[in-house]
């Protein structure tokens, strides 16, 4: 027994001494738990903090700091994301509202297709504004993948992502007939919700980006779901609305319906200026936000040819104007147009920095 | 032949969408241009009336619709007095899709008498 008992001390002696000497190795060592398996060029890789809140609809309120603070930090992330190693620091955001999220996404999967080097995600201490990082499958895009954007029937927020190719504007509709309406829809809801998203898409491939191959011409679409409100936002990257309107057969008539002041001095400048086209000048003499506006009016002569066209915000207005509480928001350029029913009258804001591309959102009430 | 019916989404397309190639590249395949050229062109063309049933299909966007049906008058150049006379069209479920139909003719139909008014007068 003696024997067993000393055996059994020198062998508690010598790990207490073994563990000692590791302890005093150990003393002046610091350890991420996190990031201590990462390589090292990731841990000192570019840094990116995004703000605290990460939204862009203060941007028609007095203090636009969420505002200008979003698009400075989707700018970095279109500049360095993918070029570059980069730590992507969620960890002071609190908050992110689901059209910010879009632009976010569509910077994050641009700069993808342009690099290759991998970056780590720092997540929020928010689980909120985790869920919504996930809804777009950050992580995956951040270790360099390229996670497809269809419509997924587990999560609650939907973020799908799609060309002018497929069938992904109504795979959008059953997605909002089955989850929301119960697959009790309506042949009139139904009308009303597919010509609201297919009608904005179909605009999003005829008009967004004249340049481009069809199979470039990308458009995203977030819907999420709160209480008994649907916010859906679909947003492109292309020329933006101002650049486009213009163009329109029915614009003039419209800008002379709406503005007839401004356009008896636009009609003076035209006289006076023999060398620009009527067009040039109607670009640089109304600003965004007027374009803007001017967009969702539409044609309002009523003309044939005209009246072919801008079936898509029709749709959306007809929805908005029925909800109560409704807001359309477009965003596009320097312009942000917010349309609330036609009993009040839109509210036209000039942005304080350029908007990427357009951004239309709304939100529908349904019972 | 006298009389012609056709179901849109058993002999064109389940799922009709878009104005034209544009709208669905590279073939335009299931839009408005490609029903009016393939399906309702050739039945004016044959027979003394045709019938246009939308059932089947809640979805129909008014950019299809109006190069579908309206197109046979500002396009294609029918007369809107032959498109008047031998066209009928019928959504069981969705009125205001046959609303969208009749407004989009008339529409084309006025502009093309004021054109051929105006080329009168020339």
């Amino acid at each position: 027994m003696k024997k067993a008992d000393s055996a059994k001390r020198e062998i508690f002696l010598r790990l207490a001494s073994k563990r000692h000497a590791h302890e005093q190795a150990r003393k002046n060592v610091t350890y991420h738990e996190r990031k201590s398996y990462l390589p090292h060029s990731i841990l000192n890789g570019h840094l990116i903090e995004a703000p605290e809140s990460i939204s862009i609809y203060e941007a028609g309120s007095e203090n636009t700091d969420f505002y200008i603070k979003t698009l400075d930090f989707i700018g970095k992330i279109e500049k360095n994301f993918a070029k570059k190693i980069c730590k992507i620091d969620f960890s002071r955001t609190v908050h992110m509202s689901a059209a910010a999220v879009l632009t976010l996404c569509a910077a994050m999967t641009r700069a993808r297709n342009n690099g290759a080097h991998k970056s780590i995600i720092i997540w929020s201490e928010r689980g909120v504004v985790n869920r919504m990082l996930k809804a777009f499958k950050v992580g995956r895009i951040a270790k360099n993948q390229t996670p497809r954007m269809d419509v997924d029937w587990s999560r609650q927020v939907q973020i799908v992502s799609g060309t002018v190719v497929g069938n992904k504007d109504e795979e959008v509709v059953d997605y909002i007939k089955q989850k929301f309406f119960r697959k009790e829809m309506s042949p009139d809801q139904e009308l009303l919700y597919s010509n609201a998203v297919s009608e904005t898409i179909l605009n999003v491939t005829r008009h967004a980006y004249p340049d481009s191959l069809y199979r470039d011409k990308t458009w995203w679409l977030i819907i999420e779901v709160i209480y008994n409100e649907i916010y859906l936002a679909i947003y492109d990257v292309g020329v933006g609305i101002p650049a486009t309107v213009v163009k329109k057969k029915w614009f003039e008539n419209t800008f002379k319906s709406k503005f007839p002041t401004q356009y008896r001095e636009f009609m003076d400048k035209v006289k006076e200026d023999g060398h620009s086209s009527k067009k040039e000048l109607l670009s640089s003499n109304i600003s965004d936000s007027g374009l803007v506006y001017l967009s969702m009016m539409g044609d309002v002569s009523g003309e044939e040819e005209s009246n072919k066209h801008g079936q898509g915000s029709k749709s959306i207005k007809a929805l908005v104007s029925n909800t109560d509480d409704g807001h359309l928001w477009v965003f596009s350029n320097k312009g942000l147009c917010i349309y609330t029913g036609d009993e009040t009258p839109d509210q036209i804001i000039d942005l304080p920095a350029k908007f990427p591309g357009t951004l239309i959102q709304w939100n529908i009430k349904f019972e | 032949m006298k009389s012609l019916e056709i179901t849109v989404v058993k002999d064109f397309n389940p799922h009709p969408k878009g104005r034209d190639e544009k709208d669905v590249p590279p073939d335009g395949k299931g839009t408005g241009k490609h029903f009016r050229e393939s399906c309702l062109e050739p039945a004016m063309k044959k027979h003394e009336q045709v019938h246009v049933t939308l059932d089947g299909y809640n979805r129909y966007g008014p950019s299809f619709l109006d190069e579908a049906f309206a197109g046979l008058i500002h396009s294609s150049g029918i007369p809107p007095k032959e498109v008047f006379n031998k066209l009928t069209y019928s959504h069981s479920t969705l009125k205001s899709i046959e609303d969208v139909i009749k407004s989009r003719i008339n529409s084309a139909a006025t502009v093309y008498l004021q054109k051929n008014i105006e080329n009168n007068q020339e």
